[in-house]
């Protein structure tokens, strides 16, 4: 076989990464499904790491004016519901892919990012720092996977 | 003193020596207040900026390293702490700053200090990030809230000679 021109080459090498993108996003799901885990059990009543630091106040579990207020008169740790909020989802835009672990509740970012009166409780940083090293391991190995059979 | 707790200190000692930061948190009389350790619960009333820290032992929000032998007693660990840095800017102030854009100037500016100041980073630390976060307003106390966690990498060396 000739060898390639230094276009083809760019061209050859252009095609292999196209062709791994899939390879990635299905390799992000795995991860981020992974990251979502340990983000919900850092929210799980009982399985919390964060419950044996002191809080003085807790989430009263109450809102103003569409806030979230804090209240030292509730024992409530983490209110469960934030737990079952959690979800994750891979986005492709052209060759990036991305991994989001994420949540929509409005008290999310108070308890995460912590307040004037009470401590942070970052849930789901503290999830993606727990997992990074198995997140690269689960990327690598869906691009092995994928590199493998191209060779098969 | 161990190493964390001296990073930490030199950490605090460059934000309260900042010119630029003092000046946008509105040139507080005493800096060590206005630049300090955080308290659970707060009470601020002027510009703060308040620290968080965690050498990663045992403690959930933080990170941890590897350890290796060196021979003999001698022990090195790599580090991997985390340093969360609120700034809080009260609305209700009569004067600036008081805003959220001053909250977020003043979050930029230790931002810089400890990501860019080339040529004068924290000593003995190395490979500094910051993970920025939204801004919050906390309707219950006036207060603008921004949160930065800060990671970073330090050799703690331990026995041998």
């Amino acid at each position: 076989m000739a060898d390639l021109t230094q276009d083809q080459l760019l061209q050859k090498l252009r095609q292999v990464s196209a062709s791994m993108i899939p390879a990635a996003a299905e390799g992000m799901e795995m991860a981020a499904l992974n990251v979502e885990g340990e983000a919900r059990k850092n929210c799980d009543p009982g399985n919390s790491p964060y419950e044996s630091m002191e809080f003085p106040t807790k989430w009263k579990g109450g809102y103003q004016g569409g806030a979230p207020y804090m209240d030292d008169r509730n024992p409530d740790f983490i209110p469960p519901h934030l737990r079952d909020s959690i979800t994750h989802e891979v986005q492709v835009s052209g060759s990036s892919v991305q991994g989001l672990v994420e949540t929509s509740d409005p008290i999310a970012e108070f308890v995460h990012n912590g307040t004037s009166k009470m401590q942070p409780r970052p849930f789901l940083e503290d999830a993606g720092a727990a997992k990074i090293e198995e997140t690269t391991a689960i990327l690598s190995a869906a691009l092995a996977r994928k590199i493998q059979g191209a060779g098969a | 003193m161990d190493a964390f707790t001296t990073i930490y200190t030199a950490v605090i000692a460059k934000l309260q020596g900042d010119t630029v930061l003092l000046g946008l948190l509105g040139n507080p009389a005493d800096p060590t207040a206005a630049i300090r350790r955080a308290q659970t619960p707060e009470k601020i009333t002027t510009a703060a900026v308040t620290l968080r820290g965690s050498d990663g032992s045992g403690i959930p929000f933080s990170g941890s390293g590897f350890a290796q032998a060196l021979g003999g007693s001698a022990i090195s660990a790599k580090k991997n702490p985390t340093i969360e840095i609120s700034v809080w800017v009260n609305s209700q102030s009569s004067t600036a700053p008081k805003t959220g854009q001053d909250a977020d100037a003043i979050e930029q500016r230790v931002n810089f200090l400890l990501l860019q100041d080339a040529g004068n980073m924290i000593p003995g630390t190395f490979n500094w990030q910051g993970t920025t976060f939204p801004q919050s307003f906390e309707k219950d106390t006036w207060l603008w809230h921004n949160m930065t966690r800060y990671r970073f990498n330090y050799f703690n060396h331990q026995g041998g000679s």
